[in-house]
Order: structure tokens, then sequence, then C-alpha cells
């Protein structure tokens, strides 16, 4: 509906950023244990806050009906306070934040944890283009496998591929796998997201950052830089290529010679 | 602080007494909802201050001015209940928001009519391209593009080729 109406007017172009689809509300479909965790984090802490809505909606629409100054000019004219109900409106929130941080905790330090990755990829943040290395890997020559990564213009698209979204190289990697990403940035300070994966982190240039991954799928997932570094920020887009072990390793022969 | 802006202006003590019963027939109740702005201080304490003696008395020998008297300098919108905005002012307020908000709309179009020519992606042949694309590359699955009995228009938004 909501999309029909605004293709009416034809006012916003649709941005299908990380290969969301047009005025889509909720979350893209996952591909990783950590994405998972996210959506069910949502879905309890949504719980309380159709809870907290209804309450809240409830209580504010009581006193705007029933207990305005039309309706009701002298009722309660010297209550000022009253300790039962400010206990109650005190303890409830806290309870509900408890509530609310424990799962939150224990799926932050879930995500944390890097457990015993089969693959490394550093990727480096640049303006404006991401550089990636898999450095568990060695041609004959001595060098790692190392490539940059740049949006594809407007004018070179194939019919069909996402504007702002497709890149020139591609991350590829394995489907169950657990893969470690070690972030840097070269210059400013970029952070590398891919919603479908899960992930987001900073690449801050002089530290390294690391986080992993375990694809579930094969296909195709679409970040973009999130952290503003400069006029080509929206310029910088990420795109993993899931594969199975197979294709993966037919793709490592291809690289290294 | 908020307790002393939530007394009234003028505080009438409720206590059912029967010992003080005496009136000031000097006193005039008639009108007293027009005729308050009118009075000195001075005479309004005077007023407040009969109509305290008549309450400490019996209520059920009040007279229906009285009583009218006693609740309007209750409670009635004079000092601290005196109502901030005049009429009218709800309607300026919403002519004022419509005319900012109209303003923007304004600019917004303005704006957006210098834009450029829309990107080759956003035709509906692309656009369609995009969802043969995305199921070949097995983009979302399992509730988008790309899952079983799928019904949506996918990337498709451009009705215009």
């Amino acid at each position: 509906m909501l999309s029909k109406l605004f293709n009416f007017f034809n006012f916003f172009p649709t941005a299908h950023c990380d290969v969301a689809e047009p005025w889509q509300l909720a979350f893209q479909d996952g591909a990783s244990p950590s994405f998972d965790g996210i959506v069910d984090l949502h879905d309890q802490i949504m719980f309380y806050l159709v809870i907290i809505v209804i309450g809240v909606s409830w209580m504010l629409g009581t006193i705007i009906i029933k207990f305005n100054t039309r309706t009701n000019p002298i009722v309660y004219k010297y209550f000022t306070h009253g300790t039962v109900i400010e206990l109650i409106w005190t303890v409830t929130p806290a309870l509900v934040l408890v509530a609310i941080a424990f799962p939150s905790f224990r799926l932050l330090y879930l995500m944390d944890e890097v457990i015993d990755p089969a693959i490394t990829v550093k990727a480096v943040g640049s303006q404006w283009f991401w550089s990636y290395e898999y450095s568990d890997y060695i041609s004959d020559s001595g060098e790692p496998i190392a490539f940059d990564s740049f949006m594809v213009p407007e004018a070179d698209l194939e019919e069909g591929q996402f504007r702002l979204l497709e890149v020139d190289n591609r991350v590829v990697l394995p489907v169950d796998t657990h893969v470690r990403f070690i972030l840097t940035g070269s210059d400013v300070i970029h952070s590398f997201a891919i919603p479908a994966l899960g992930l987001k982190l900073d690449a801050i240039p002089g530290r390294l950052n690391q986080t992993s991954t375990f694809i579930n799928r094969e296909g195709l997932f679409y970040g973009q830089c999130s952290e503003i570094c400069g006029v080509n920020h929206g310029f910088m887009p990420i795109v993993i290529e899931a594969v199975s072990l197979e294709k993966y390793l037919a793709w490592l022969n291809e690289q290294l010679n | 602080m908020i307790r002393a802006l939530a007394r009234p202006a003028v505080r009438i003590t409720q206590r059912r007494c029967a010992s003080t019963s005496a009136t000031t027939p000097a006193v005039q109740l008639q009108n007293i909802e027009s005729r308050w702005a009118t009075l000195s201080a001075q005479e309004q304490s005077s007023v407040a201050k009969h109509l305290e003696q008549i309450q400490a008395g019996e209520w059920t020998k009040m007279t229906t001015e009285q009583k009218k008297a006693a609740y309007w300098v209750a409670f009635g919108p004079h000092g601290a209940r005196t109502p901030l905005t005049g009429p009218g002012h709800a309607l300026k307020v919403a002519a004022g928001t419509t005319a900012v908000v109209g303003a923007a709309g304004a600019l917004f179009l303005w704006i957006r009519s210098k834009g450029g020519e829309k990107p080759t992606t956003m035709t509906k042949e692309w656009q369609e391209a995009s969802n043969e694309y995305a199921r070949a590359n097995k983009i979302n699955p399992i509730s988008g593009v790309s899952s079983e009995d799928y019904k949506g228009t996918g990337f498709v938004s451009s009705s215009k080729n």
C-alpha cells in the first residue's frame, strides 16, 4: 500500500540498500547464527515493547479522556503524589530493563567470540573502496590472494544488477565454515557491514578489529560502508558471494594460478 | 515548588464547623464570575473570606448563589487558572503548522524538479531483470523474492519501462 502510494506520486526513487526489497520493513533473510540471534533478541524486546506501548497508551488515553478539565474539573485537585504508584512505575521499568539486558549481553558476548576460524580475511577500508587479503593462501611467488573491490558504476551494470551495490571483485567464501574478518582502515574510519550476516564492525586506522561469521547458505550478500567516511561514503559497497566448498576451492585455484 | 504552583489562587478551607456562620451583607455575590476581574485584590480577598465564613457553617443552608460563587472562586478560570490562550488560538496554531509543512513540501518539490533524470535501474524492465538476477543468486530465499510461492512484486516498484 505504502509502496503504491509513493509510486503513484513518484516522489522517491527506491533505494536498493543491502538488497532490502523496495519498502521492506522487516529484516532481510538471515544467513548466519549471529543474525538469527539478533532476530530472536529483536522479537524478545518487541514483546516488552508491545506491552509497554499498550500500557502507556491506556494510561494516557484514560487521563486524556476521563480526567480532562472539561469532564472532570475538580477531582484530584490536591493530588500531588502517591507512594505506591511511584514505586510501581519505578520498579517495573527496572525489571523490564533487566529482562532485556540479560539476553542482550548473552548475544553480545556470543557474537564477540571468534571460534577457531578456518579462514581469515583481512579487509581494509580506504576512501572509497575495500581491499581484501586472504592471508591463509600463498601463491608460488609467495604472494597472498589480495585484491581491491570497487563499486561498479551505473553505466557498466548488466541489466538486473543492483545500482550502487555491485562491485568488480566479490569476496568469495565457503558456506558452513568459520570465517574470521580482520578489519582496519587505511585513512579514516570505515565500517564493514553486511546485514544478512549480522556483521557490522568499524575499520579503524591503526587498529585491528576482528569479527567472525558462519554463513549457512549459498547466495549473494550485499553490504555498505556504515561509517561516514567522506564524499563517496555511499559508493563503497561490499559483496560477499557464499559458495559451496568445492566452488570455493576452484576459485582459490583460479586466484593462485 | 510544584505544590506551590498547584495551589489555588484563593485557598478555601473546607472544614465543616458550625461555630462561625456570620455573614457580611456588604459583600455582593451576584454574577461574581463577570465582576471578579474588575474587583481590586482587597475586594477579591474580602469576597473569598466571606465565602470561607459561609462554608465554615452548615453547607445545606447555603443559597444557590453562594454555592455558585464559592465554586467559581475556588475553581474558576482566574489567577493561576486563567487560560493561557484566547479563543481561536488552536486554529492559529493549526494554520501556522500547515503553512510551514506546506512550505517544506513546496521546497521539496522544487528541489526535486531540479534533480536529474532517474537512473536506468528504475525502469520496470530493469527491475524485472533484478528479480531474475536475485533468484539466480538466491537472494532472500526464505521470505523474499527467491522464496517458494513468492507472491510479491520483488524489486519491481516502477510501473514505467
